[in-house]
């Protein structure tokens, strides 16, 4: 007997190995691959009506749909399907008229026109007390929303009639309208939220909006169902699918089986280990778009090693980014030149390109980070990285980072949590307990870099998790705010931004681009971020 | 049988309490286990308090609990918002139908190479031996890679993961995961169904029968099957029951959505209501499993009186 | 895991062929396990390369130069992972079953030797942990005390207890009832002397199987754990997270990292599960 089990041990030794192959070796430095300059907009316009419901994938289940607490990318895309926004940003990034369209009676008096044929799915009008109502919430600390701060120069808002909203400001902010064009300007039914109380956005309370999509079922650890709303305002955007099924993936391998057998019909995922066998499947179409969102390291704890700009300095000419660039998001994302994302210059590009280019290509020099750490005196030091070993780019992340750590001669422990409670580290203080940053693909909420540099470069920003605070750059950023052109605005910004890099408050790793697989069935949203902010996704349609 | 029924009860407590009392042995006040140590705004720690009774007396908070627990009430997710028990109802078919399936195989071919290797001598029976020896050593994780490697990604003739939509569907998506449940599983019922059918084909009165020109099949299912059902009844029962911890690895591996693979997920959340909600429920189906085979047990063997020990 | 499992060896009967055909499976199972604790206790002094040491773009790239295995995921050295990783994979499982058997010997020969109303409750209490399988155990440690190797091992140990303790308890019944030990008693003996100085030594043929058995279910119960994330954390190379670990290449087209750490487990409780038995089979018969 145990002959033949040693035989047949020795037998599956060998099919094992085998089947255990694994690629041929490539050179030891990491080439970077040739940026494609084939960044796609808008998807091909469908030919028509897709008959069945819709599957759509997102990185995890959605916790809320009350749009003062969506901040990151599934409750986003779930309330951008359904709800809409006091203005409007484009697939190019845009800000337009939305339910309402913006006029200016004078720098600090802003009047917004809300669109008489713009209803909720129950029929009744959006209406100014609408309006009201919804952005008043954002700032309610009772609610404890997280978008209160983009508010801090508003003096009153007020229905001055039914269907007109005006809005006082302190002083002139130009970032305003571009919030409104985003999730600070959701606009849900007064009414409804009053009705609903404490269980408005969550399985049992659900939402009331009146976007082109309906909310028509939650199941958690099912799908989240939103089906088409005919009678939806704006006629150019009424949808062309029936239903779309909002599911959640829990692993790059489960989203590429379900992509791959149909199972999901569409994703954007942030970035996805099986990019190029997804791109070499005959079902599926892959496009690259540009995109808002950084990939960076936030530093959360001032007191510790990292509170030293040359630690932080030194950490950016260690890490390997161009590795982790190629293993993680398989050359959809470029070296970051700047923590911005060049998809966020929605206004004077040329001012931004101009910075982009003068800046360096981030690689790696070892020998000069070295030199950084002895001055700090940080050798043999301790730093903890928040992390969560089931999200597969953070992982990696964090271990790049725990690599280049361990080559200047810090120790670097890892402090794991799961994916579902890694939005914790960005809204609990108890979560940033004993670790001394995080990871983030973090992005602004509209197309300008000072939506994101205003989160973490200035005292009291939502993401500004160590208080951070330079005068200059808090200086230069409220001069922008206060000022109309947008050429001189650019200019302002990016002496801000030319300090944000010199002093690294978050460390920047790769600047992605935006994710889109769909099955060759349909065709139609864009391939940019604002399926983020806006109804997008009401441009699916068969492909045929 | 009756004294059966009161260890079930008794057992059922005990578990239940160990369970409960483990969200008071957690470092911590309870309210911080409760909310997995994240910071509640002051109305959602009184719901909390209110919920969970935290200011009467420990007994009165655990009768609450199990009160709750029978009529369904587990409790609130902390993640979701959502009732532990709509959270459980909507991943225990898939728990179920995977364990039913991984059954019929160990049964199917625990038994069958067990009957195989016992009835039939020699090569065939050196190749069922060799089989139980690998399967034995085979843990459900290692064969789940093993399935997926070869037959969902080289060969393509299954899915990989997920769980399905519509009953063939699922089916599909099952296969792998059942049989990298019943792998580790099969071996021993088969080699106890070898080993207590190869005994009674040896015993005396099976040879007089065989002696006496009574055709083979007649012996085999009149003697031999008969006597050896017994233990492997028993053996079969119990490694049925221990599906139940081994699911959580595969449902994992496959990325099923069932309660094993919720259990997991929910422990490193720090969702301790649904952790509690899922224990108890997947406790009680094992302690209930090992009942009925306990019963069974003593049906089947007229020399085992209901009421004596196990032992 | 059931309660027939540690007394399956006793249900299978080899046919009597030649010792010496059997010694050499013996002999190799025990170079394996000499082998897997050697490994456990130096292996990441014998790795040829550092098992933390990544480099990404080799990520997934197969067995070149002096990488006999070739890398995982993250660009680490595949076969440096796997000798690092004996450690917590193998000195898990012994820390268990010392655990288990220590305290579960001695509660079962405590109530075969005092008997009456202490044996009572003894046998309910055990009855009443057999509800707990290991796994489920670990879950819930876990979701308590947070993952750990620590919290996982704990669970198991009280989870395996009560099989030892209804073999040991049966066992030293027998004992009790031999004609040596009424002599001993009335020779003047302490109950506790008999039992340590006579009872145990007698039984303990069976100790050593039960315990070699139970080192392979604790090894994949471990492993499992540590699997799904609950036990040993990740980057730390043990066996069981890289099975875990290798999952996102599995489904890629390279499973060579789960494949090799799930071999590795298969190879280890091969060994044991043989030695185990022949173990047992001499327990029997020394015993009768």
């Amino acid at each position: 007997m145990s002959r033949g089990a040693a035989r047949a041990v020795i037998a599956l030794v060998v099919v094992m190995a085998a089947a255990g192959c694994g690629k041929s070796a490539s050179s030891s430095s990491s080439p970077a691959p040739p940026k494609s300059s084939s960044l796609t907009v808008m998807t091909p316009a469908p030919a028509g009506t897709y008959s069945s419901p819709v599957t759509w994938g997102l990185y995890r289940e959605v916790s809320s749909l009350d749009p003062i607490f969506a901040f990151d990318y599934p409750e986003n895309t779930a309330i951008a399907s359904m709800c809409d926004t006091l203005l409007r940003q484009s697939p190019e990034g845009v800000v337009g008229p939305g339910l309402s369209t913006l006029t200016y009676t004078n720098p600090t008096t802003l009047v917004f026109k809300i669109n008489p044929a713009a209803k909720f799915w129950d029929g009744s009008p959006v209406t100014a007390d609408d309006v009201v109502y919804s952005l008043d919430r954002q700032t309610d600390p009772k609610l404890g929303g997280f978008y209160g701060a983009v508010f801090n120069r508003t003096k009153s808002i007020v229905a001055t009639d039914p269907s007109t909203v005006t809005i006082t400001l302190k002083q002139a902010d130009y970032w305003l309208p571009g919030e409104l064009a985003s999730t600070p300007g959701f606009i849900v039914e007064k009414k409804y939220v009053e009705a609903k109380g404490k269980s408005f956005g969550t399985v049992t309370g659900g939402t009331m909006c009146s976007g082109p999509f309906e909310l028509k079922t939650w199941k958690t650890g099912d799908v989240l169902a939103v089906k088409a709303n005919p009678n939806y305002w704006d006629a150019s955007l009424r949808p062309k699918v029936p239903e779309i099924d909002f599911k959640a993936e829990s692993s790059d391998s489960a989203a590429t089986a379900a992509l791959k057998t149909g199972e999901l019909t569409g994703d954007y995922p942030l970035n996805i280990s099986t990019l190029d066998e997804l791109k070499a499947d005959p079902n599926l179409h892959v496009y690259l778009g540009s995109s808002m969102s950084s990939d960076a390291f936030i530093v959360s704890n001032a007191k510790g090693p990292l509170g030293d700009v040359r630690v932080r300095q030194a950490f950016s000419l260690a890490v390997d980014r161009q590795g982790f660039i190629n293993a993680v998001y398989k050359g959809a994302a470029q070296l970051p030149r700047t923590l911005a994302n060049p998809g966020t210059w929605g206004y004077a590009k040329d001012v931004f390109q101009k910075a982009w280019d003068a800046l360096p290509e981030p690689t790696p020099n070892i020998a000069e980070a070295k030199k950084l750490i002895d001055q700090a005196g940080v050798k043999g030091k301790t730093i903890t990285l928040g992390m969560s070993s089931q999200l597969n780019n953070i992982n990696t992340e964090a271990l790049a980072f725990q690599a280049a750590g361990q080559e200047l001669g810090l120790t670097v422990k890892l402090h794991s949590v799961s994916a579902q409670n890694y939005i914790n580290f960005f809204i609990d203080p108890n979560a940033r307990k004993g670790i001394d940053g995080f990871f983030t693909v973090n992005y602004p909420d509209y197309a300008d870099p000072a939506g994101l540099y205003a989160t973490l470069a200035v005292p009291g920003g939502s993401q500004n998790y160590d208080n951070f605070s330079d005068p200059q750059i808090t200086s230069y950023m409220e001069q922008a705010r206060t000022t109309a052109d947008p050429t001189q605005r650019a200019e302002l910004m990016v002496k801000a931004q030319d300090l944000i890099m010199k002093e690294l408050p978050w460390i920047p790793v790769a600047d992605p681009d935006t994710i889109l697989i769909m099955n060759k069935k349909v065709t139609g949203p864009p391939a940019t971020f604002q399926y983020m902010f806006g109804p997008w996704l009401a441009k699916l349609g068969a492909a045929k | 049988m009756a004294r059966r029924l009161v260890m079930l009860v008794v057992t059922l407590l005990v578990s239940s309490f160990v369970i409960f009392s483990a969200l008071y042995v957690a470092p911590g006040n309870p309210i911080a286990v409760l909310s997995g140590g994240r910071a509640l705004p002051p109305s959602s720690i009184a719901v909390l308090e209110k919920r969970y009774h935290l200011n009467d007396p420990f007994l009165v908070r655990y009768v609450d609990w199990v009160k709750g627990a029978v009529h369904g009430d587990f409790g609130v997710s902390i993640t979701l918002h959502e009732d532990v028990s709509s959270l459980i109802s909507a991943r225990i078919g898939t728990t179920l139908e995977l364990v039913a399936f991984a059954s019929i195989l160990i049964l199917l071919f625990g038994i069958g190479l067990g009957l195989l290797g016992a009835l039939r001598p020699g090569p065939l029976d050196t190749g069922v031996i060799v089989i139980t020896a690998i399967s034995a050593a085979l843990p459900a994780f290692v064969a789940a890679v093993v399935l997926q490697t070869v037959f969902a990604v080289n060969l393509g003739w299954f899915p990989a993961t997920g769980n399905g939509t519509g009953f063939a569907d699922q089916v599909r998506h099952l296969t792998l995961p059942a049989f990298a449940l019943a792998v580790g599983s099969l071996a021993l019922v088969a080699r106890v169904t070898r080993a207590s059918v190869r005994e009674e084909a040896g015993k005396e009165h099976v040879q007089t029968a065989i002696s006496r020109g009574i055709p083979y099949g007649m012996v085999v299912r009149r003697h031999v099957l008969r006597n050896a059902a017994i233990p492997i009844t028993t053996v079969a029962g119990i490694t049925i029951a221990s599906l139940i911890a081994i699911d959580t690895v595969v449902e994992t591996a496959f990325s099923l959505n069932g309660l094993g693979s919720y259990l997991v997920a929910s422990a490193s959340n720090k969702d301790f209501a649904v952790v509690q909600g899922i224990s108890l429920v997947l406790v009680t189906i094992f302690v209930v499993i090992n009942t009925i085979v306990d019963i069974l047990y003593a049906v089947l063997d007229p020399r085992v009186k209901l009421g004596s020990r196990a032992q | 895991m059931s309660t027939v499992a540690p007394t399956a060896g006793r249900l299978v009967r080899f046919s009597s062929r030649g010792l010496h055909r059997r010694n050499w499976v013996v002999v190799v199972c025990i170079t394996v396990l000499v082998l897997a604790v050697v490994v456990a206790l130096v292996g990441s002094m014998i790795a040829p390369y550092d098992p933390n040491l990544l480099n990404l773009s080799n990520a997934y790239v197969g067995p070149t130069g002096g990488h006999l295995l070739g890398f995982d995921p993250a660009g680490r050295d595949l076969l440096s992972r796997l000798l690092a990783g004996a450690r917590t994979t193998i000195l898990g499982p012994v820390a268990v079953v010392a655990i288990s058997v220590g305290v579960g010997t001695g509660v079962a020969v405590a109530a075969a030797w005092l008997g009456g109303w202490f044996d009572s409750g003894i046998s309910a209490v055990v009855d009443v942990l057999f509800a707990f399988p290991g796994i489920l155990l670990a879950v819930l440690a876990a979701a308590v005390f947070g993952p750990s190797l620590k919290s996982a091992v704990i669970a198991l140990s009280i989870a395996y207890t009560p099989y030892v303790a209804r073999i040991l308890r049966g066992a030293a019944l027998r004992e009790r009832a031999q004609q040596y030990v009424a002599a001993l008693e009335v020779q003047g003996l302490t109950g506790f002397a008999i039992c340590l100085r006579h009872l145990v030594p007698n039984v303990f043929p069976l100790i050593v199987a039960q315990a070699t058995i139970l080192f392979g279910y604790a090894m994949v119960d471990l492993a499992a754990i540590s699997f799904l994330g609950l036990g040993v954390q990740t980057p730390q190379p043990d066996w069981g997270v890289m099975v875990s670990e290798g999952e996102t290449g599995v489904l890629q087209g390279y499973p060579a990292e789960s494949l090799a750490a799930g071999l590795a487990i298969m190879v280890v409780v091969i060994a044991v599960n043989l030695l185990g038995e022949r173990l047992v089979d001499n327990a029997q018969r020394s015993s009768h």
